[in-house]
């Protein structure tokens, strides 16, 4: 399986990978640092089975990333990982064509299931 | 009631003590100190200084800056006393963060009026500006974060105004608000915390260095703690918008809060007993 990350913080990005490295037997994961750096990896991997984005990011937030991907891909999945809390974030995300939406500060456990459905 | 008297001369010291047994202050405490280090306050409420504004007003400056400064945790209050001739400089004692004066030669009930009126413009001055609503979402929020993202249990203790910008730890994390409500967040530790804090959000054992991932982790838990205090507000005056966070290392290291702005802050202590403070900025824009 093959997964991209992308968040600015370094200890989010290890964070969400040991979870997924627990969830999921060797997977293959691609990381990167802004919107921009995202779209650019998943410009090289179109063959990701997921990804996993942050909101709140330098150069391109999450939301601008998640509509340059859906331009181009409406069906791979996407999990936004955001502190953005507020209601109207989350309606905004998910009109926006994200599948599914996880609140930070969250646990590990938490994150594994909301990953679950789109992990098999 | 304590008041400390801070002069050279042990001769004012019982002066004051005088007058105030005079005026029949009940349960009354006179100490006469020479040097400002020595007076730190306890934590209560029933506590004053008086600096003898005389001699070298540099070092009088010196010695009231020393004492705000020493005690900005109680807001301990300060007052001058001068004589009729000293009053000219007494204007550079109040900047230094003095709130009233004495004249010399001391009048009892001017001396009680005196102490009175500044513990209650200590006290009302705190009451006014502490009793924020924006401020528990934060305190929440921190609580949140801290047992979530790193296990840890934190317990908010005391909330009080900020004197100066100097911050606590070695290691800050600083973030800008802006929106409908604009000001900073901070949050600002010593070295050894984040180090742990970190750690424990990636199930590690600790290292001994602040390094780059360290100071990104701390950002992070910043980022969380502002994210969900934005949530908590939404529909508020306060609302405000997060940006992307920074972090500051450095012993005694200063952030600069925006000019008139009062930043409230918040200590925290983890069930380890290591200390952290939160400090917060924010201004509803409407009322700019
Ligand atoms: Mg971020």
């Amino acid at each position: 399986m093959k997964v991209l990350v992308v968040d600015d913080s370094t200890t989010m990005r290890r964070i969400i990978c040991n979870t997924l490295n627990s969830a999921l037997k060797s997977p293959v994961i691609i990381e990167a640092g802004d919107g921009e750096d995202g779209f650019a990896q998943y410009q090289k991997n179109t063959d990701v089975n997921i990804i996993l984005t942050d909101w709140n990011m330098p150069k391109m937030n999450g939301l601008a990333f998640l509509e340059k991907v859906r331009e181009v891909n409406k069906e791979v999945p996407i999990v936004m990982v955001t502190t953005e809390a507020e209601k109207q974030n989350v309606v905004t995300a998910i009109k926006a064509g994200a599948n599914t939406y996880v609140v930070k500060p969250f646990t590990p456990e938490v994150l594994q299931e909301k990953l679950r459905p789109f992990l098999s | 009631m304590n008041v400390i008297t801070l002069t050279k001369h042990a001769s004012t010291g019982n002066i004051i003590q005088g007058a105030l047994q005079q005026a029949q202050v009940p349960d009354l405490h006179c100490f006469t100190v020479e040097n400002p280090k020595d007076i730190t306050n306890q934590g209560g409420d029933d506590c004053v200084v008086l600096v003898d504004w005389e001699g070298d007003t540099s070092l009088c400056v010196a010695y009231v800056k020393k004492v705000v400064e020493n005690n900005k945790d109680s807001n301990l209050p300060v007052l001058l006393l001068s004589s009729k001739q000293n009053s000219g400089t007494t204007a550079e004692g109040l900047k230094a963060g003095a709130c009233g004066i004495i004249t010399k030669p001391v009048e009892p009930q001017a001396l009680v009026d005196g102490i009175n009126a500044a513990c209650k413009r200590i006290t009302s001055k705190q009451n006014k500006t502490l009793n924020v609503e924006f401020i528990n979402p934060f305190i929440e929020a921190t609580r949140t974060v801290f047992s979530t993202m790193a296990g840890m249990k934190v317990e908010r203790k005391d909330l009080y105004l900020q004197k100066n910008s100097t911050l606590f730890g070695d290691i800050s994390g600083v973030m800008g608000l802006s929106g409908e409500a604009s000001g900073s967040v901070v949050i600002s530790m010593k070295s050894k915390l984040a180090l742990q804090i970190v750690a424990a959000m990636l199930q590690e054992e600790p290292g001994t260095e602040i390094t780059a991932d360290v100071c990104d982790g701390l950002g992070e838990i910043l980022n969380m703690i502002s994210g969900q205090a934005k949530a908590s507000l939404a529909k508020t005056k306060y609302y405000f918008q997060i940006s992307i966070p920074t972090v500051v290392t450095g012993k005694e290291h200063e952030i600069k809060h925006r000019q008139g702005t009062p930043s409230i802050v918040i200590d925290f202590e983890t069930d380890k007993g290591e200390k952290f403070v939160i400090q917060v900025s924010l201004t509803p824009s409407s009322s700019d």
